[in-house]
């Protein structure tokens, strides 16, 4: 309050030296046609406020809407790598499950399948030969067995011969009792006897033979043995091992592709949600609007302040034109308000100086402004009428 | 191997036990033709107690098949063990013998 009072008296006099020469009117003419001097030097501050203030907003507007469009490029590249991305993924997904054989796609399912399958293959296989060599054994049997017959016969013809043998003898004892009437029997007594031995020669060479025989069989015997006798243990552990193994690259290759087209739906997600986001920076429109809206308000008052000013001085003779705004208290004034340091500086360069620094943030101590747009705002170019 | 038969009415019943392997060729041909004899139309080899087969007992199985289809009694494989058990469903046994689990 005191501070104000203490200006009133500052301004009066003010004006009042300003005053082009003339007759002393009285106090209270003279007190009010100051006052109204002072009141025309604060409008002139008051239009010059609100032109840097329009400027200042215009510097907002700006600002919003390039930092805005800034945005908006970035969560569109950021959409474009998302769906780059995607499409990546999406080939290495699709890969996963197969793989390329002499031009064809085979899938793992499809590899696990031809192993299980050459496997038990493979397994018929030795089934099949241990087969085959245990029949073998039985017809190498069954052989050893008639070749026992034929032995069996052969003793027979031995036995047969061994009575032939002995008939001739007798028949050559008979034919020396006979005398000379015998001799003729006893050459072919004789004859006979010769052919009991070859006999018996013969009969002997096919034992041995057989025998061979029998020999040799028995001999294949435990070759097939080998052949035919094969521990399957390791088989089963190796053929289960195999089979597990395969499930478990399966199951893996199945929880990686999982993972993988997990992957490509978040990318399609994170799309939609960049496309959310720029919508929602839509607000930068309204927020020019009605940065504009206010912007046309203030020209509306700055230029009804400068046509009563004019109209006011004209009709004012005692008044000189420019009445200036009185600085010293309006910067007593601002002293008084408690603003942050930086907001001291903003209020003092527009109310004192006219003029805002067009960067908003970046105001230096002794900088008296150097923004872009600001002078050229004294005069609003918004007309309503 | 050993083996234990028991006869009850149409069906003649083997029980094989401890290991099967080649040495057991004649023996079980031995089976082979007691079957054919007795006339029997159902043969039942029971594996409960065997304890270790190799391939050459499992090509035994399979010409007893053999046999079976060709002289017209029915062949039934049952309840094999442990290792025994593993290597007839490595080698798929089911589909060339009848086989019980």
């Amino acid at each position: 309050m005191s501070a104000e009072i203490h200006m009133i008296d500052k301004g009066s006099n003010a004006c009042r030296d300003q005053r082009p020469g003339g007759p002393e009117d009285s106090g209270t003419d003279a007190d009010a046609v100051a006052l109204l001097g002072r009141w025309l030097g604060f409008s002139e501050t008051q239009q010059r406020v609100l032109a840097a203030l329009a400027s200042e907003i215009d510097g907002v507007s700006e600002l919003v809407e390039s930092s805005t469009l800034k945005i908006v490029l970035e969560f569109k590249r950021l959409a474009e790598n998302a769906n780059r991305q995607a499409g990546n993924v999406g080939k290495l997904s699709a890969s996963a499950n197969a793989v390329e054989l002499d031009g064809e796609t085979v899938t793992l399912t499809e590899i696990i399948q031809t192993v299980d399958d050459h496997l038990g293959s493979v397994i018929g296989q030795i089934l099949n030969t241990s087969k085959l060599g245990v029949s073998m054994v039985y017809a190498l049997d069954d052989v050893i067995r008639d070749a026992a017959k034929v032995e069996t016969l052969i003793v027979e013809i031995e036995k047969i011969n061994g009575r032939t043998n002995l008939l001739a003898l007798n028949a050559m004892i008979e034919a020396a009792r006979a005398g000379d009437a015998g001799a003729g029997f006893a050459v072919v007594a004789n004859e006979v006897r010769e052919l009991s031995a070859a006999v018996n020669d013969l009969s002997g060479r096919m034992r041995s033979e057989i025998r061979q025989v029998t020999t040799g069989i028995r001999d294949g015997h435990s070759k097939i043995q080998e052949v035919a006798n094969i521990d399957m243990s390791e088989n089963i552990k190796m053929k289960g091992k195999i089979i597990e193994m395969m499930h478990c690259v399966a199951e893996q290759n199945r929880l990686f592709t999982e993972a993988l087209d997990s992957s490509t739906r978040l990318a399609g997600e994170l799309e939609g949600d960049i496309s959310a986001l720029v919508t929602t920076l839509q607000f930068q429109d309204r927020t020019k609007q009605r940065l504009e809206n206010i912007n046309d308000t203030l020209g509306v008052i700055q230029h009804a302040a400068s046509d009563l000013s004019s109209y006011t001085a004209g009709q004012t003779a005692q008044l000189s034109e420019d009445c200036g705004a009185d600085e010293d208290w309006l910067t007593a004034l601002i002293d008084d308000l408690t603003l942050g340091e930086m907001r001291q500086r903003f209020v003092r360069r527009v109310l004192l100086g006219g003029q805002t620094d067009a960067t908003g943030d970046q105001l230096s101590p002794d900088d008296p402004g150097s923004g872009e747009a600001d002078i050229d705002r004294e005069n609003p170019d918004i007309e309503l009428f | 191997m050993n083996i234990e038969s028991t006869r009850d009415g149409e069906e003649i019943q083997f029980r094989l036990s401890d290991k099967m392997t080649f040495t057991d060729h004649q023996k079980f041909r031995d089976i082979l033709t007691e079957v054919s004899e007795s006339g029997c139309s159902r043969c039942v080899i029971d594996l409960s107690r065997l304890d270790f087969i190799d391939s050459a007992g499992l090509g035994m199985l399979m010409i007893a098949s053999d046999a079976s289809g060709r002289e017209n009694w029915d062949l039934l494989v049952r309840h094999p063990r442990g290792v025994v058990r593993q290597v007839l469903e490595l080698a798929d046994f089911g589909k060339v013998v009848r086989l019980e689990l």
